[in-house]
């Protein structure tokens, strides 16, 4: 029977195969025949029986592994709009901000990889610790109601990063002050940064917002929005704290400090509102190293103490400080406003420059210069109220003109005390100080007159007292 | 606006101020005013309408950049002629009465 096979042989019918069977083979080895065998009970405990997509072989995403071809697997295994990674980089993913929030813990980043729209009142209550990356993808939140698109829950404290994200508040009507594209709550505190992420409110709110009793800190924010709220709106008086961040609108305040808030390094852009409006509703906020910028209104407002910052305006002021408040070291231009407008402040080495408008206005008794450069390019210098005072300045008009003057008084009534001020004058008439023919004494010692006229002759000395050996005088 | 002391044009709109008081009111600038901006403006970003203070002038201002402006010119109430003193005058009681 060598070389021989045993064929159609007939299946015993009904039969099936027991565990006590023997499926047995053989083989040819060295010139001799041998079988090898499997018991019944041994194929059956060993062999898989047929795979079924769902049931007995799992599916990864809902796609079956039966069958040919490739299934391409991406980042350790899935996708999705919304990501968090564990420490071996693996992620998980969700298909909203919502869920991605829900399921993160502090440290945790949730990544964005498309851009996304809410239409519903959905509104993402950020967590401490829990950052988001959004890769330069953008959130948007298209609803009519009053959700802020991310929000601190108020009373909470807060420390997270939303980097490359951008954000978008459309659809809201309501005039409140939320509706926000990220609202920080009432008596909330932490720290937040925006590095490179920007927040664009189409609709009635503000991009970014700060409620009241906040102390929160926020960095690195670029913010849009046409709100009469302003673009970034600080509704604090509690210390909250703005950090290298940008507000533009074109028809309102570009940041507003409404009731305080800090400003540190700041730019505030608004076409026909206030580039930076420090003063708001109650003066009780400082900003340092500011710029605020506008077509025709304030370039900047100060608040109590503003420092190093400038205004900018094309027919607004420059700076106005209509709040009692202290400046330093600001700088006011306008084309046809006033370079700075100082309602009642005390002013220190600052300049106020114009082309068409006043350097400076001084017009209460508590406006104050000390150490100031004013300039007109065609209006007066200074124009300058009752009793208000001007200290070791510079007070130039480059204004060739009869009315080219240092000091203008108001309504017959002009600054009441300058003292080591140098006077440049453009017009060999031009008065120095001009009151309009109104008679006052003023007190005037140690100024330097260069380019103009006499002053008015209507104006006298009020010091009646004279200087000492040491050169002091009592005024 | 019946106490305006100054009033600056830009692009549609014109600004009207009271330098006194801060107060502003903004006016669409519309065809009515056709028979001044015919007049006295041209290429400008800004032109600006003292009507007192420092004296009755039509200022106007180029190139601005960064609120500087690279040039302006001026034209004085006094220098203007017959036809330009009518349109001036008009111009600021149309805004002193505006609705």
């Amino acid at each position: 029977m060598a070389n021989y096979k045993i064929s159609q042989l007939t299946a015993y019918p009904n039969s099936t195969f027991l565990t006590t069977d023997i499926f047995e083979v053989s083989y040819y080895l060295g010139g001799v025949y041998y079988s090898r065998y499997l018991t019944g009970t041994q194929i059956f405990n060993t062999l898989q029986t047929k795979l079924v997509s769902g049931t007995s072989i799992k599916t990864i995403n809902g796609n079956s592994l039966l069958g040919s071809g490739d299934l391409v697997i991406s980042s350790g295994g899935g996708s999705g709009i919304f990501g968090i990674s564990n420490s071996s980089g693996v992620y998980t993913y969700y298909a909203t901000l919502t869920l991605a929030m829900a399921a993160a813990v502090s440290s945790n980043t949730i990544e964005m990889f498309a851009n996304v729209t809410e239409t519903g009142a959905v509104e993402i209550t950020l967590k401490d610790g829990v950052n988001i990356n959004g890769n330069g993808y953008t959130y948007t939140l298209n609803n009519s109601g009053t959700s802020n698109a991310l929000k601190v829950t108020n009373s909470t404290t807060i420390n997270c990063s939303i980097l490359n994200l951008n954000v978008v508040r459309t659809g809201s009507t309501s005039a409140q002050s939320v509706n926000a594209c990220i609202y920080s709550g009432t008596s909330t505190s932490g720290s937040i940064y925006l590095t490179s992420s920007k927040f664009t409110n189409t609709g009635s709110g503000s991009g970014i917002a700060i409620g009241t009793g906040s102390t929160i800190s926020i960095y690195d924010g670029t913010s849009i929005a046409n709100t009469s709220f302003g673009s970034i709106y600080i509704e604090s008086s509690a210390g909250a704290k703005v950090y290298n961040s940008t507000g533009i609108s074109t028809s309102q305040a570009g940041i507003s400090c409404y009731l305080g808030g800090d400003l540190y390094n700041c730019t505030g852009i608004s076409s026909s509102g206030i580039g930076i409006d420090g003063a708001g509703a109650a003066t009780a906020g400082n900003q340092y190293n500011c710029i605020g910028i506008s077509s025709t209104s304030s370039g900047f407002t100060s608040g109590l103490i503003s420092v190093n910052c400038i205004g900018r305006s094309t027919s607004g002021n420059g700076i106005s400080s209509i709040s009692p408040s202290k400046v330093h070291g600001c700088v006011g231009i306008s084309v046809s406003g006033r370079g700075i407008s100082n309602v009642s402040s005390v002013i220190y080495n600052s300049q106020g420059i114009s082309s068409s408008g006043v350097g400076f206005l001084i017009q209460t008794s508590t406006a104050i210069l000390y150490n100031c450069l004013s300039k007109s390019d065609s209006s007066y210098s200074i124009w300058g109220w009752q009793n208000s005072s001007v200290y070791n300045s510079i007070i130039e008009c480059k204004w060739n003109n009869a009315g080219g003057n240092g000091i203008q008084g108001i309504s017959g009534f002009i600054t009441s005390t300058i003292v080591n001020c140098l006077f440049k004058l453009s017009n060999a008439t031009a008065p120095y100080l001009n009151n309009g023919g109104t008679a006052q004494a003023i007190s005037m010692q140690g100024n330097t007159y260069q380019g103009g006229g006499a002053f008015n002759a209507n104006l006298t000395q009020a010091i009646v007292a004279t200087e000492d050996n040491q050169g002091n005088i009592f005024l | 606006m019946e106490n305006v002391s100054k009033i600056d044009i830009m692009i549609d709109t014109i600004y009207c101020y009271d330098e006194m008081t801060n107060e502003r009111a903004d006016y669409p600038l519309t065809s009515d005013y056709d028979f001044f901006i015919n007049e006295f403006s041209d290429t400008q970003e800004l032109l600006s309408v003292n009507i007192y203070n420092p004296i009755p002038r039509i200022m106007k201002f180029y190139g601005i950049e960064n609120s500087v402006p690279k040039f302006f010119t001026e034209l004085d109430y006094i220098e203007m002629n017959k036809t330009q003193k009518v349109i001036f005058d008009t111009f600021v009681e149309m805004i002193k009465t505006h609705k």
